[in-house]
């Protein structure tokens, strides 16, 4: 008897485990509705506020969901008039007339007015957190007519129109209907949208998934092959996200590991893209370090990291070593420049000029310890300062603690990573951020402390300056300077990696939108 | 009874209090900036000072203290910084996600746990005891992680026979909230393919996060069952000629099922707090989930949330643990 229900006991638990397994097949449901493109994302959006889209997890569904006033084409730096017709920009460079073109449709079936354009300005200086970071110079607008508005700036800003790339307009009578407490609809717009873009948000499950289908009604019309519908789906676990690209489950997937790309790339059912981006990695050198603030120190260090050794270690190739303080596809990059090169024995004599002929002091460096490439980046950095007799002691950190180490000068690290991120391919992305000195400590980018009196002077005429050719010329000497004096190491410029089925069609990269989905040109090319 | 629960339920408060002291004193310490996560990671200097300013970072921490207690008192565990969305709503989306998958793998550990450990504990077989140990020690000792990802490979990849990951088929719409447990208020709804999705999609996540308990629960319930079950009086019910399935069940498991119903609560509320790598690998969406964006973006408030809701959960687990001790053992009275 004990031993029948011994046999019971297994049996049930053989059943429980394995019954529901039978209830039916797996899941690759989606993947044959060919009207629906599933694209597996490594992060959920916080929000669908576009006032956030600085961060390309905002800017996906936003640049799907809303319209700009103009708007970058893809895969290249160059924009294109999008809800404006037609724009006139003063003398002075301080305002900027858009006139709007008729016609354009919100997704509730109003018209996108001159007033929404104010509207969205308007929150934009209100608010001024996220894509605010890149038009700090916005002081309002102004409504001419119904359809045209004048934008002010209280310094000129030769970036100011590819800026409003990232800046979404608002229906501003939805939002202000949805407005409590003056929050300029921030908690509404957490999860709805009120954009005139080709798709209109029908879901969202936060940290799962979020659904947009297409507006019949979009101004640009749905001439030519496009998906009626897109599922963006969180998978944060890479291996996961190949399985279900393997799986059918999604058509395109975010790739974060050059190992993933490598195996995928060998199926010829898979396409794999290595976009390149404008996102460059830097070291930055404590300039207030008792040694670090002799410059050949700072340029012996720069001289012994292995930066072709970083690209096929830690990137399996897919990345290129800099060429000086900004990424091609930004204005004023120099192609001219050589790339950043190892060369020992010169560090070496710079060493031995400086006084360490055999190093024999210790430097600690922050970088991010959940990145692969950055945790190769820190070995590689240990090897070479191991050869000038220079110990690397390393220092795991995330962003905001990062940010937070290098708010006060007791803190700083002495030689830390910083990867940027531009919202618009703009020299004042990289070199006033990371080097101008009001932006050291105090939760500013310039992690190596910098600061000198003429690269503040250039940095501050290069950023209002407005003939284009005056412009790089100011940068070329702040190029200079910073050669002589490396507050940075250049390291490598990043590339994008992602890959989907082969029937996948459409889909371009767009540079000053790193990471960012445009599902509108995308298609899959037998339906 | 009711004096106890009474008693418990008062030095339950003093233990939330505590847990709100430390938890927001220490957020607080961690490193980064919440102000910063708000404003945008490249905000400028002028910016995240505002936005500080705005959220109420720059004033002392103890007055943010104390106007968070202020609100708490009133039910209100205040808006996400960054998000801007009320925490308790958030938690109402997020919270049933791991409630509903540590239920499922709490089904699994008692239905294959429990049993496995009295077959260990009561068989004759060597070899078969061997075996349930063995196999229970490997259950404890795999990475959950490694699990996890073998068996999507197996299941979903190789046999396909199981969803890859998510609550349910992207196609298929979520049951009306009520619960906001996708079996039960699919049932509510009447919606049983939608039940049916939910279920497939529940097994592997389930199964993965309840491996470790099963291997542990079988050798807890071996050695319960392996204590008693040489005892006189299971010996003398056996020489009065009971059933052998009868003295299993009525001497032998009921004086073991005490330090079983034990680990049971515990393991139970570990998994409750402890789903956060299977909510990644299955992208379940879940309190952990939520818990990993609130310390990843320094939402305090967020941080201060969880923490409460993970205490509550576990106090009230152990405190119905506690209340089944008199019920399984009449010797254990609470005056």
């Amino acid at each position: 008897m004990l031993l029948k229900s011994r046999k019971h006991l297994l049996l049930l638990s053989v059943t429980l485990l394995f019954a529901a397994s039978i209830i039916g097949g797996g899941a690759a449901v989606v993947a044959q509705d060919m009207s629906t493109l599933v694209i597996a994302l490594a992060g959920s959006p916080p929000t669908f506020d576009p006032l956030a889209a600085s961060d390309s997890r905002v800017d996906t569904p936003s640049i799907n969901l809303y319209n700009t006033l103009l708007q970058y084409l893809p895969g290249v730096t160059e924009w294109e008039l999008e809800l404006a017709e037609s724009y006139v920009q003063a003398d002075d460079g301080l305002s900027y007339t858009f006139t709007l073109k008729p016609g354009v449709m919100f997704h509730d079936g109003s018209e996108v007015m001159a007033e929404d354009v104010k509207y969205t300005v308007d929150r934009l200086v209100a608010v001024n957190i996220g894509v605010a970071r890149s038009l700090v110079m916005v002081t309002g607008a102004d409504v001419v007519d119904d359809y045209t508005v004048t934008i002010n700036l209280n310094s000129p800003f030769p970036g100011f129109l590819g800026a409003l790339s990232r800046l979404y307009i608002l229906n501003s009578e939805l939002v202000q209907a949805n407005t409590v407490d003056d929050d300029w609809g921030q908690t509404w717009l957490q999860n709805n949208d009120a954009g005139s873009g080709p798709y209109v948000l029908t879901s969202f499950t936060p940290e799962q998934e979020f659904t947009i289908e297409r507006y019949d009604d979009y101004f640009k019309g749905w001439e030519g092959s496009h998906v009626d519908r897109a599922i963006f789906v969180v998978i944060k676990e890479e291996s996961t996200r190949r399985l279900s690209l393997e799986n059918g489950d999604s058509h395109w997937i975010q790739v974060g590991s050059p190992e993933t790309l490598d195996a995928l790339s060998e199926n010829p059912a898979y396409t794999v893209n290595t976009d390149p981006t404008l996102n460059q990695l830097y070291f930055a050198m404590n300039t207030r370090h008792p040694i670090l603030s002799d410059a050949r120190v700072r340029k012996a260090l720069s001289l012994v990291y292995d930066f072709e050794g970083h690209v096929e270690l830690a990137r399996n190739g897919y990345a290129a070593i800099a060429k000086g303080v900004l990424p091609p596809g930004i204005v004023c990059f120099d192609a001219s420049l050589p790339e950043s090169a190892m060369d020992v024995e010169a560090a070496q004599a710079l060493m031995a000029e400086a006084g360490y002929a055999d190093g024999g002091f210790e430097l600690t460096m922050a970088y991010q310890g959940t990145s692969p490439e950055e945790t190769a980046a820190m070995q590689i950095m240990q090897a070479g300062a191991a050869q000038l007799g220079v110990t690397i002691r390393p220092m795991a950190i995330e962003w905001p603690a990062k940010v937070q180490a290098y708010s006060a000068q007791e803190t700083a690290p002495d030689v830390g990573t910083v990867w940027m991120f531009p919202s618009l391919p703009d020299p004042d992305q990289f070199f006033g951020r990371l080097g101008m000195s009001d932006q050291a400590g105090g939760g500013g980018i310039n992690f190596s402390w910098y600061s000198n009196e003429e690269n503040d002077a250039l940095l501050a005429a290069g950023k209002v300056e407005l003939d284009p050719e005056a412009r790089c010329e100011i940068y070329k000497q702040a190029q200079a300077i910073w050669d002589a004096e490396t507050p940075y190491v250049n390291v490598v410029v990043g590339m994008a990696l992602s890959a989907s089925h082969a029937n996948v069609k459409g889909y371009q990269w767009s540079p000053p939108h790193s990471y960012t989905q445009n599902v509108y040109q995308i298609y899959f090319d037998d339906m | 009874m009711g004096e106890y629960v009474l008693r418990r339920l008062y030095q339950a408060l003093w233990v939330l209090i505590a847990v709100t002291v430390v938890t927001f004193f220490i957020s607080n310490l961690l490193p980064g900036d919440p102000a910063l996560s708000r404003a945008g990671q490249f905000a400028t200097k002028e910016q995240v000072a505002k936005t500080r300013k705005l959220l109420g970072l720059d004033q002392p921490l103890h007055i943010q203290y104390f106007k968070y207690m202020q609100r708490l008192l009133s039910g209100d565990l205040g808006l996400s910084i960054t998000s801007r969305q009320p925490v308790l709503k958030e938690l109402r989306d997020f919270f049933p996600a791991t409630l509903e998958l540590t239920i499922a793998a709490f089904c699994f550990t008692l239905s294959i746990g429990v049993p496995l450990g009295i077959l260990a504990g009561s068989t004759k077989s060597r070899w078969l005891k061997s075996t349930i140990i063995t196999g229970s020690l490997i259950g404890v000792g795999i990475p959950v992680f490694w699990a996890g990802l073998v068996f999507q490979l197996v299941f979903a990849g190789r046999l396909d026979l199981l969803p890859l990951a998510g609550r349910l088929t992207l196609t298929v719409p979520p049951p009306p909230s009520v619960t906001n447990m996708y079996l039960i208020d699919s049932v509510l709804a009447g919606q049983w393919d939608t039940f049916k999705d939910a279920l497939h999609h529940l097994i592997l996540p389930a199964f993965t996060l309840s491996l470790g308990q099963i291997g542990a629960m079988a050798r807890t319930t071996n050695s319960a069952v392996s204590s008693v079950i040489h005892r006189d009086y299971v010996r003398t019910a056996h020489a009065k000629g009971l059933a052998s399935r009868k003295v299993l069940w009525a001497h032998v498991l009921r004086n073991a099922l005490l330090p079983v119903v034990t680990v049971l609560g515990l393991y139970v509320a570990f998994m409750l707090n402890g789903a956060l790598l299977i909510e990644i690998i299955f992208s379940w969406g879940g309190l952990g989930t939520y818990a990993w964006i609130g310390i990843f973006r320094n939402d305090i408030t967020v941080i201060m949330g969880v923490t409460l809701t993970a205490s509550l959960t576990f106090m009230f687990v152990n405190l119905v643990i506690d209340l089944t001790y008199p019920f399984l053992d009449p010797r254990i009275q609470y005056g």
